[in-house]
């Protein structure tokens, strides 16, 4: 059925008109022209659904294996940092994690522009920069990127890639509280839990990050079985989604 | 189940379900079924928030005609 919301959509709109206007004016019968105009409505409603949407299972599993190829790289580079998510530099988002254990927000508040390349250095430490899972997943749902930070938060987790059954956040100075609920997918990836959050953290931190155009932290997380209270806190100014000219090395 | 396909499913449900009750009951003013479709398919939409490609022009027809049936039914009720 997925494929066919336009086809089943026409059959029934073409149905449903048939059936209401034939038992209204001929057979005079209510109940049968309520039910063609019903059919009208599903048919409608069918046909407004997008055609051949991506099976959200197929858009989870994509978002998976990213995960899985970024926990291998931080193996590779044995990453110990956090994560400071970057506001988009051409409409991505990147994440820079020092290399060494050291407290993201003494880095976040003070380093400067991050090159854009793997290997780099912001406020005199060594770390990687990458593109997390679902950093193009804000981007395609810029046109939602005006309303509140909560409501872009469930374009992207809830609608876009129903990786979560709902989120709730709210905004208290720099800190954004994020109530996710019904995560569906937290893969089990250690040292890409341990510095960029689970996955729906992740994108989470990746949307805020694209929404206010300022660096974001996850401050803390509560990870309860499919239940995430996120803390989120972002820095420095509201960057106009800076270009950047640099390459990935 | 894929949320779309649940929508629709729901959405067709209610409406066979408010056809077939009030035929069942013997209800024979139009504007009763489709005050039930226009409820069921704002609640189906409230739930599930389906993606659409448009504009929802379908809700917002709904909701003239339901609002033309309330009215009328309001200036019956005042003997206008």
């Amino acid at each position: 059925m997925q494929g066919n919301y336009q086809s089943a959509g026409a059959i029934l709109l073409g149905f449903g008109a048939v059936l209401s206007i034939v038992s209204y004016s001929l057979l005079q019968n209510i109940p049968l022209t309520a039910l063609g105009l019903g059919s009208v409505i599903v048919g409608i409603a069918s046909l407004m659904l997008p055609p051949n949407p991506i099976p959200s299972s197929l858009v989870r599993e994509m978002l998976q294996n990213s995960a899985t190829n970024i926990e291998a790289v931080l193996e590779e580079f044995g990453v110990k940092g956090k994560a400071m998510y970057l506001p988009p530099r051409e409409g991505r988002v990147t994440a820079f994690i020092t290399l060494e254990e050291r407290p993201v927000v003494e880095i976040a508040s003070s380093a400067g522009e991050v090159p854009l390349r793997v290997l780099s250095m912001a406020s005199g430490s060594r770390g990687v920069t990458i593109f997390p899972p679902g950093s193009e997943l804000p981007k395609s749902q810029e046109a939602h990127s005006e309303g509140s930070n909560e409501d872009f938060l469930r374009t992207v987790l809830v609608d876009t890639s129903e990786l979560v059954r709902s989120v709730k956040s709210n905004t208290l100075g720099d800190t954004e509280v994020v109530e996710i609920k019904g995560a569906k997918s937290i893969p089990n990836l250690p040292r890409f839990n341990h510095c960029l959050g689970s996955l729906p953290s992740s994108i989470a931190a990746s949307a805020l990050a694209y929404k206010t155009g300022r660096r974001v932290v996850i401050d803390s997380e509560d990870v309860n079985g499919t239940d995430i209270l996120l803390i989120l806190r972002t820095f420095g100014q509201s960057a106009d989604r800076p270009k950047t000219e640099g390459m990935i090395d | 189940m894929e949320r779309n396909n649940l929508y629709l499913l729901t959405l067709s449900g209610l409406m066979a379900l408010s056809t077939v009750s009030m035929a069942a009951l013997g209800q024979q003013d139009l504007d009763v079924y489709v005050s039930l479709f226009v409820i069921s398919y704002f609640a189906t939409s409230a739930i599930f928030s389906p993606r659409r490609r448009t504009f929802d022009f379908l809700g917002a027809g709904l909701f003239v005609v339901f609002s033309i049936i309330v009215a009328l039914r309001v200036i019956a009720i005042l003997g206008v």
